[in-house]
């Protein structure tokens, strides 16, 4: 046997020493993409004129027109990347489900002539079928949304549609609205889980933790707005009668000193101004602090939602929007409603964690007439 | 033009150029070819310069955000576009409708909702309108008035009186006459929804002479006569109704404030027609109308009227349920 002779000297070839990799540094976090509106307020107003001038003359008949013109305008408007939204809803499918819902309008009106019993028994009627509704709303709201020629679908069931929109409500009020908050949770988590873009279901994680934060605090709030507003009252009342009877021969009698009516009238204005500030307040804190809970905790496939609302800016877009609009007889709607979709759409992102382009279109599925004119009946206005 | 291209499938975007050739239209970029003709293609409708969409009727679809090369390229090849869209530019007609509304407002709060408060409170059957005048006197009785403490030989003293005056100036009127006392109301008359007129103590005492009581009552009697009790509340329901209704989605706590301003007019219509019906009544009796400009006066100087003395308006005239003073004064003198 010849063995190949090891040289006896050689040594092992001296490993060298080489430090260990250091782990793959985290891939960066994507840049989140924001969502855009792009919507103008010239434009719009005109489109809003038009459409109310539409309205009044065809005595309302256009308006399920004017609804689809007005929400084709803000969905093409709202853009992700580089595409705009695209909304399909079809004036039809909404005229009839608006009179149904005033035929069923005027069938309840009668139950009120009818009796206690009646009406009581409408409204139960009422509560038994609106879980269905929601659903028929849901379905028909998503599924005439598209996004780069894929839509949008709803794909919960009718059970969890009844336990979310009947059964929690239920829940509230036996326990006295202590579980109202969980209740709202429950409804969102339903709508945020069984929605779908194409293939690509949304998920969702969100809690009922900040559902009670904001509760409570609006509850503090409202409260305390409640009782400035009252001890004011009180003291107005104390300085300065209030009454006035119609049809007496003359105002009656201040009861105590007279207060100069001018500064009467403007601490009025002003008391109604800080109630009304109060609520809206509230109304925007709630807004915002649940909008940001509930998207924050949705995902759409592996990409995460970002939403950023912030509930000073929208107190006091409300507010600003509300004074603007009754001091000018209604005529800055069309303003507002386009500054509250730019702040509100700029206020939320999306941090893709691939790219969009292979979402796969779901099988084309008819959302069923009855979605589509029972989302028409009561005219939700479900914000997405 | 540039676009882009969504076969429905996936949401792939591809980069094309769009264009329309001989009543087709075109889609070619990279990875696709098609040509359609105009027929089988759906275009989206104008939003100005809101991106529009191509759609094919395999469910593809080009978005185009030139929304106004679109509009051009639909003109060129004489393709009809979404025409009401197309109107938004038209400045003039978008104007016509602005003006239109705003004056359609006016008029309705001017004289449609008063017109139709009318119509309803002239046709309300008397039943109910007995039963609102019943509730609210029992409401009245509990909580201003007691008993009247004027003999009885006064009362219907009186009561004749008026019933002879009021024949002379509207033959088949009749009013029914009740009298209280009233610390907290004081000096006062007041009209109850059913046409009933009731009279304080406190303003007997004040009457110089029964011609100012008979002014304040035929006042009194021109609401009940054109119905003001009522045709205040179902305006003042409807004015309520009409702006929750057309301001919408605002907060409805925003509505309160204006209706009450716009009720406050209405009321004051209401006192100007009561006021005639009065000047005709004694008139029509030979009384001197600016009596009764006389007693209103003593009446709002014994409640400590703010202001009234040096002819200052004692509360705001657009706040006022009442017209001022000096207005009514000027009526009675004519």
């Amino acid at each position: 046997m010849d063995e190949t002779p090891l040289p006896l000297d050689a040594e092992p070839e001296p490993q060298p020493v080489v430090a260990p990799e250091p782990p793959p540094a985290p891939p960066p976090p994507p840049e989140p993409l924001p969502f855009e509106f792009t919507g103008r307020y010239g434009e719009y107003f005109r489109i809003w004129i038009l459409n109310l001038g539409l309205s009044i003359i065809t005595l309302g008949f256009y308006s399920p027109w004017a609804k689809v013109r007005r929400l084709e305008y803000f969905w093409r408007n709202t853009r992700l990347d580089g595409s705009s939204f695209d909304y399909h809803g079809s004036p039809v499918a909404i005229l009839k489900g608006r009179v149904i819902g005033l035929l069923l309008f005027a069938a309840y009106s009668l139950t009120t002539k009818a009796g206690l019993y009646y009406t009581l028994g409408a409204l139960v009627a009422i509560a038994l079928v609106m879980p269905m509704l929601m659903l028929g709303t849901l379905r028909f709201r998503l599924h005439n949304t598209s996004y780069r020629g894929i839509r949008f679908s709803f794909t919960g069931s009718m059970r969890d549609a009844y336990i979310a929109f009947l059964g929690w409500p239920i829940v509230t009020l036996m326990s006295f609205f202590t579980l109202a908050p969980l209740a709202y949770q429950r409804m969102k988590s339903y709508e945020h889980g069984n929605a779908a873009f194409g293939q690509t279901p949304f998920s969702e994680k969100i809690k009922p933790g900040p559902f009670y934060g904001a509760y409570l605090a609006v509850f503090f709030g409202t409260m305390g707005a409640f009782m400035v507003v009252f001890m004011a009252i009180g003291m107005m009342a104390a300085l300065w009668g209030l009454s006035a009877q119609s049809g007496s021969a003359q105002a009656p009698p201040p009861t105590g000193p007279a207060v100069p009516p001018e500064v009467g009238a403007v601490v009025l204005v002003a008391i109604f101004a800080m109630y009304l500030l109060a609520i809206l307040g509230s109304q925007a804190f709630l807004n915002s602090r649940i909008t940001n809970a509930v998207w924050n905790a949705t995902k759409l496939g592996p990409h995460r939602f970002v939403a950023k609302v912030k509930a000073r800016k929208l107190l006091w877009l409300t507010f600003s929007n509300v004074a603007a609009t009754v001091g000018t007889l209604g005529l800055f709607t069309p303003i507002a409603q386009i500054r509250t979709a730019r702040y509100m759409v700029s206020a939320f992102a999306i941090e893709p964690a691939s790219s969009f382009d292979d979402v796969q279109a779901a099988a084309p599925e008819a959302v069923g007439a009855l979605g589509e004119e029972a989302a028409g009946l009561f005219d939700f206005d479900i914000s997405f | 033009m540039n676009a882009s291209y969504f076969d429905g499938l996936t949401s792939r975007r591809h980069a094309v150029t769009l264009n329309f050739v001989d009543r087709r239209w075109v889609v070619s970029g990279d990875s696709v070819q098609r040509s359609e003709h105009v027929d089988s293609v759906r275009i989206s409708s104008a939003h100005g310069l809101t991106p529009r969409f191509v759609t094919f009727a395999d469910g593809a679809v080009c978005e185009v955000d030139d929304a106004a090369g679109l509009a051009e390229m639909l003109a060129t090849g004489s393709v009809a576009d979404d025409r009401i869209g197309g109107t938004i530019v038209n400045t003039k007609l978008i104007a016509v409708i602005l003006v239109g509304f705003i004056a359609l407002l006016f008029v309705t709060y001017r004289y449609g909702v008063p017109a139709a408060a009318n119509q309803v409170a002239d046709r309300a059957p008397d039943v109910a309108i007995r039963k609102l005048g019943g509730t609210t006197l029992n409401a009245l009785d509990t909580m201003a008035f007691k008993p009247s403490e004027i003999t009885h030989e006064r009362r219907s003293g009186l009561i004749s009186a008026f019933a002879d005056v009021q024949r002379r100036a509207d033959a088949g009127a009749s009013s029914t006459l009740l009298f209280r006392k009233s610390e907290a109301i004081g000096a006062n008359a007041m009209t109850l929804p059913d046409g009933t007129i009731v009279i304080t103590d406190e303003l007997i005492a004040l009457a110089k002479s029964d011609d100012e009581i008979f002014g304040v009552i035929a006042h009194e009697a021109g609401h009940a006569k054109h119905r003001h009790a009522l045709r205040m509340m179902l305006e003042s329901s409807a004015i309520s109704a009409l702006l929750s209704w057309y301001v919408g989605d605002v907060n409805t706590l925003a509505v309160t404030a204006p209706a009450s301003l716009l009720n406050a007019k209405y009321s004051r219509d209401f006192e100007r027609e009561a006021d005639e019906y009065a000047i005709a009544v004694m008139k029509a009796n030979g009384i001197d109308p600016s009596v009764l400009g006389d007693i209103l006066d003593r009446m709002s100087e014994k409640s400590g009227g703010s202001g009234v003395k040096n002819g200052g308006p004692s509360v705001p005239a657009y706040l006022s349920t009442h017209p001022t003073n000096d207005e009514r004064r000027a009526r009675f003198r004519r």
